[in-house]
């Protein structure tokens, strides 16, 4: 009797061992295809360990994959996203990754707040990027935003969100919202403000 | 009972631990490597948007086509449609091949668990066989316990 139920139980711990892995096998076989910079496959790859259950660094590792393939401003939506559902997962080097994405859409102050803590919590290589990056947006984020600054990111804030990239959207209008409160006459700031509100309260309710 | 209840509840919580560590610490590990291998800068440097501008560009490059303009904007409305056309098909193919391999894991697993089951059917059957060997138990069904 003993035996028997001996080995009904380690035939249960087999079973439920085996079920967790084929995600890390994705998650490897990702890792490979993108140190081979062969970014779509690696895509592919981590979206598939996502839906085995691979858990939220997964969802980093997506939206790193789109940075790669060029695709920014999903990228911006998916790291958005994966912040706000799992924030305990993220790290320097991720953190790096959505500062680029967001530098890649023109989300410089975003990406430069990203940056700002990168350097404390990196490896010297990252460390050194994140400060050439950051250098480089100084004399921009300190210079006075022209009013055609701020359309632009209105604009496509709209646009994201018809896309179907609220946290995109949000993004944007922070971006300009946060240009127009630098500016003397705060141009659309008010705006901004008030549609910052209610893209918010639209986010919270999905 | 509260015994038995209490080992398989400590079987399970090993083995899923038994596969998430290290298989699932190695495997984050090496994504973290390849993702430190290949961050780089960004390739443009950076610069404030603005419609106008964007716009202004556009009517200049048309206006230095010159007579050429309307055709090649037709050109680049073509290029621009079949690259939307092209994107889409890329997004479909990457979907499928999403669930493709969510699929064949799927399958896999499935496979697994129906071996240990047999095994598990298997064992059960042998201790049965062993158990009806025993002398002065006839039959060897009976419904008493140990």
């Amino acid at each position: 009797m003993r035996w028997r139920f001996l080995r009904a139980l380690l035939a249960l711990f087999i079973s439920v061992a085996a079920w967790a892995a084929p995600a890390d096998e994705h998650l490897l076989a990702g890792a490979r295809h993108f140190r081979a910079e062969r970014y779509g496959e690696a895509l592919v790859e981590f979206k598939v360990a996502e839906q085995l259950g691979a858990g939220a660094s997964a969802h980093y590792y997506v939206a790193a994959s789109l940075q790669k393939l060029g695709r920014a401003e999903e990228s911006v939506e998916s790291f958005a996203a994966a912040t706000s559902a799992a924030p305990h997962e993220r790290d320097a080097l991720l953190d790096y990754y959505y500062a680029l994405a967001c530098y890649d859409v023109r989300l410089y102050g975003r990406a430069d707040r990203l940056l700002s803590s990168v350097g404390e919590r990196s490896g010297p290589r990252i460390a050194a990027m994140a400060g050439k990056v950051r250098a480089d947006l100084a004399p921009l984020l300190a210079a006075p935003p022209s009013p055609a600054n701020i359309d632009w990111y209105l604009e496509r804030s709209a646009e994201a969100l018809k896309a179907g990239r609220p946290r995109a959207a949000v993004a944007y209008i922070e971006e300009g919202l946060s240009l127009a409160t630098r500016r003397g006459d705060r141009y659309r700031a008010q705006e901004a403000a008030a549609r910052l509100k209610e893209a918010a309260k639209a986010l919270e309710s999905r | 009972m509260k015994r038995t209840l209490i080992a398989v509840a400590g079987l399970l919580s090993a083995a899923s631990a038994f596969a998430d560590e290290p298989a699932g610490r190695n495997a984050r590990a090496a994504v973290i490597e390849a993702l430190e291998d290949r961050a780089s800068l960004p390739a443009q440097p950076p610069s404030l948007p603005d419609s106008a501008s964007d716009r202004a560009r556009e009517v200049n490059a048309t206006v230095a086509r010159g007579q050429k303009g309307q055709e090649e904007r037709a050109a680049a409305h073509e290029v621009a449609n079949q690259q939307a056309k092209e994107h889409a098909r890329k997004l479909q193919t990457e979907a499928a091949e999403v669930d493709r391999g969510a699929a064949s894991a799927a399958r896999k697993n499935n496979a697994d668990t129906r071996a240990a089951t047999a095994q598990e059917r298997s064992d059960a059957a042998k201790g049965h066989r062993g158990h009806d060997d025993l002398p002065g138990r006839p039959g060897g069904h009976s419904l008493k316990p140990n």
